[in-house]
């Protein structure tokens, strides 16, 4: 998973509309792979290398991480089948994970090459 | 030993029968369950192979329960030297205390046995008969018997661990006992049900801080005295039994919602615990705060056909099973029911009246309008002006999504039923009122008065419209819903009250709608039935179609009040009250629609929830009605009309955003 290119896009801000009122640190990490931090100030999401996570969310099955952030998987069957891990606020994860399509999508997070 | 007992805490439950036996099968709810996984299905107690018999059960406490037992001596002429008790208390599964007690002279030399098995059924499995896709296995380490279930990478496991040494079987576990004289012995079981196996271990035993929790809850609640005795216990068991509904899931553990009721809806449902928020919004208004919080984390934000997401709908059902994990079933969460998005918006505005609480309100602004954007665009399907439902998903979608939500609910006079889309009459009243009800909120906290204009002549063009085409002059009342062909469905149900409650109905229609909702065909004499005698699917035991539904009158009470029709209102309240009674002062979810002068007391419908969190919250609705309890501006507003059963009535300490108030009424034929 190419969680690298998203650090080529650090520090760049995103609007997403469906985080307005939201204010939250995720973490989205695969052992061995690599993390990146989430920062979402009402609406503007920024990614960066670095971060105080209110919750991470954490991989466990290969390639599951980039399925997850195009939208191809669901957070909470995902969740409930073991095949990832939140710590911190998992309500919070589960109110992000509808809009992480859109934040890979901007920030080209699931471009696996 | 039919009857069962249970202990829970949100969504983890034990539920045995009177000897604290679990023996459950496909269709049967015993067993422990804990995130709609049935973590026991087998916890059967034998006493040198014999089971003992019950002498007494104590389950006077939601999250702790008590068996008495003996060992039989098969003549009813010697006496039993040997009794047992049962202590068990809900945790993270749940905590057992077994203690032999032998009374009599001579030493005893016992085998005790525990038979234990788990099936990890889903409960969906439970109810419908379906087969597991995994692998069940079972093992012993470090003095523990572990049952586990595995398909691929969901894995579940029980662990079960005496206190003291025991030898395990096959079939469970079992200890020795020597007991000398009047000796006693006891073992302490943690049950433990894992959901992440390879995660933290929780901690086993009991909950210690449950008892207390529910005495902050009690003692913080408005305190009721009355002239009418049970009243006082109905009040008492409604309050007990929604502190046993607070649902904390294992996806928003830090916040305690009403579950919807035992032992099939222990789950998160948008329906049930916005009404049961509302309802209960007067005496305990932390619940309504949290059920805003958490529907509006949750809040659809894309198109999903298969959970029949749409964006800005508020969720109908939250699942944890295995089905839901590997999509053979959408609740994850699934999304199809049209009234919980405008039900959304009722409370927002209904908990800011009430607690004057405009920092939740200011921080809800984007799912609310969110929730709006969904009546106009995604709710009215056809651009006609209604909401309407017929479901995306057609393999496990609901067909109805109302909360009438069974197939055959929605159905003509002549028994025909209407083809989808529906558009039922309640969800065009839940709409008006959600969009009069924003109104007010982008005026006084959204600052948006243009907004709040918009949202009143949308809300007025509704009202409108729905007076002209869900009319039926005939009949003198308003069509349970347009069908498909937008042809009016022509029974006459408790809908009607709702179309009260909401608001939407006019001033000149009313008087005609309560006549109904309080005439022979609707109003058992115990509560207002789901549809009246003489209509074409009219059962007085069909689900929707015939039984009185507690929450249902207590809407339906909610809005004869409304309309000024009080005297109505604390009639029909009574009437279900009285029903308590037989109950043992616990409304179920549903009872029999028979009608009071055939039989002397409500007939239960057999699989019924109970407690239901709706039911156990519909006497707080009839006390609020009875008293004419309203919020303004910055005073409670209290215009009681009692039954002429109950002479004096007192709510003192309510809280909202005058801080606490006392409430009094009096009965004017006393």
């Amino acid at each position: 998973m190419r969680l690298s290119r998203a650090y080529d896009d650090s520090m760049r801000h995103h609007r997403i509309p469906s985080l307005a009122g939201v204010h939250a640190c995720i973490e989205i990490s695969e052992p061995n792979k690599g993390h990146v931090f989430l920062n979402v100030a009402d609406g503007d999401v920024t990614l960066s290398r670095e971060g105080k996570p209110d919750c991470t969310i954490t991989g466990k099955v290969e390639g599951d991480l980039l399925r997850l952030v195009r939208g191809e998987l669901n957070l909470v069957t995902s969740l409930l089948q073991g095949r990832i891990a939140i710590e911190g606020d998992v309500m919070l994860a589960i109110q992000l994970a509808g809009s992480l399509p859109e934040v890979g999508g901007v920030a080209d997070l699931g471009d696996a090459r | 030993m039919s009857e069962s007992i249970s202990i829970l805490d949100g969504n983890t439950f034990a539920v045995s029968d009177r000897r604290g036996d679990m023996e459950g099968g496909i269709g049967d709810d015993r067993g422990l369950f804990r995130h709609d996984t049935r973590f026991l299905s087998r916890w059967i107690l034998t006493v040198d192979g014999r089971r003992p018999n019950v002498l007494a059960t104590d389950d006077l406490d939601y999250f702790r329960a008590q068996f008495f037992l003996a060992l039989s001596t098969g003549t009813i002429y010697v006496d039993s030297h040997l009794s047992v008790m049962r202590q068990r208390a809900i945790g993270e599964g749940f905590h057992e205390e077994i203690t032999l007690l032998n009374h009599g002279k001579e030493a005893m030399d016992l085998d005790v046995q525990l038979e234990v098995a788990a099936d990890f059924a889903d409960l969906f499995e439970v109810k419908d008969k379906l087969t597991k896709k995994g692998e069940l296995y079972r093992r012993v380490e470090d003095k523990r018997l572990v049952l586990g279930y595995k398909r691929e990478t969901f894995a579940r496991e029980t662990w079960i661990e005496p206190s003291k040494p025991s030898t395990f079987t096959d079939e469970g576990l079992g200890f020795k006992v020597h007991l000398p004289p009047h000796g006693t012995w006891t073992v302490g079981l943690d049950v433990t049900a894992l959901s992440v196996v390879d995660g933290p271990r929780p901690k086993p035993g009991v909950r210690r801080d449950l008892a207390k929790t529910l005495t902050d809850w009690v003692d913080g609640a408005p305190r009721l005295t009355c002239s009418w005795q049970p009243l006082e216990a109905i009040y008492a068991r409604s309050l007990r039994d929604l502190a046993a509904l607070r649902f904390r899931s294992r996806l928003v553990p830090d916040f305690a919602m009403p579950a919807a009721g035992l032992p099939w809806f222990m789950a998160m449902f948008g329906r049930d615990s916005l009404i049961t928020s509302y309802q209960a919004l007067p005496f305990v208004p932390e619940l309504a705060a949290t059920t805003l919080k958490v529907l509006a984390a949750m809040q659809a934000r894309t198109l999903d056909p298969f959970r029949d997401a749409e964006p800005g709908k508020i969720l109908h059902e939250l699942r944890l099973g295995e089905m839901t994990a590997f999509e053979e079933r959408p609740h994850s969460p699934y999304y199809g029911a049209s009234d919980s998005t405008p039900l959304f918006l009722v409370l927002l505005e209904e908990y800011e009246r009430w607690t004057g609480d405009r920092k939740l309100v200011a921080a809800l602004e984007g799912p609310a309008r969110a929730a709006v954007r969904w009546i106009d665009e995604h709710g009215d399907r056809d651009g006609d002006g209604f909401i309407e439902y017929e479901r995306r998903n057609v393999e496990t979608g609901l067909d109805n999504q109302c909360w009438k939500d069974s197939w055959d609910s929605i159905a003509f006079a002549d028994g025909r039923i209407a083809e989808t889309p529906r558009a039922t009459c309640e969800l065009q009243g839940y709409a008006y009122d959600a969009k009069m009800r924003t109104a007010r909120l982008a005026r006084v906290v959204w600052n948006d008065p243009a907004w709040a204009l918009e949202l009143e002549h949308s809300a007025e063009k509704l009202r409108a419209q729905f007076n002209r085409d869900f009319w039926l002059p005939e009949r003198k009342f308003f069509a349970l819903a347009l069908d498909k062909t937008k042809q009016r469905v022509d029974s006459l149900t408790s809908n009607i009250g709702h179309l009260l409650w909401s608001g939407i109905v006019d001033a000149d229609k009313a008087d005609a709608c309560v006549r109904h909702l309080t005439g022979p065909a609707l109003f058992s004499g115990w509560g207002v039935r789901t549809m009246a005698v003489g209509e074409g699917s009219y059962n007085p035991i069909g689900y929707h179609v015939g039984t009185v539904w507690p929450h249902d009158t207590s809407l339906v009470v909610a809005g004869m009040r409304r309309y000024g029709y009080k005297a109505e209102a604390a009639r029909v309240a009574m009437a279900v009250l009285e029903a308590a009674v037989f109950f043992r002062h616990r409304l179920p979810e549903a009872f029999a629609g028979y009608d009071r002068a055939s039989c002397q007391y409500p007939v239960e419908y057999p699989t019924a929830c109970s407690p239901q969190a709706w039911a156990s919250a519909a006497p707080l609705l009839f006390l609020r009605s009875m008293l004419g309890l309203d919020a303004q501006g910055e005073h409670l507003i209290v215009d009681p009309v009692l039954p002429p059963e109950i002479a004096r009535l007192e709510l003192l300490d309510l809280p909202g955003r005058w801080g606490r108030a006392d409430a009094f009424g009096r009965s004017r034929i006393h």
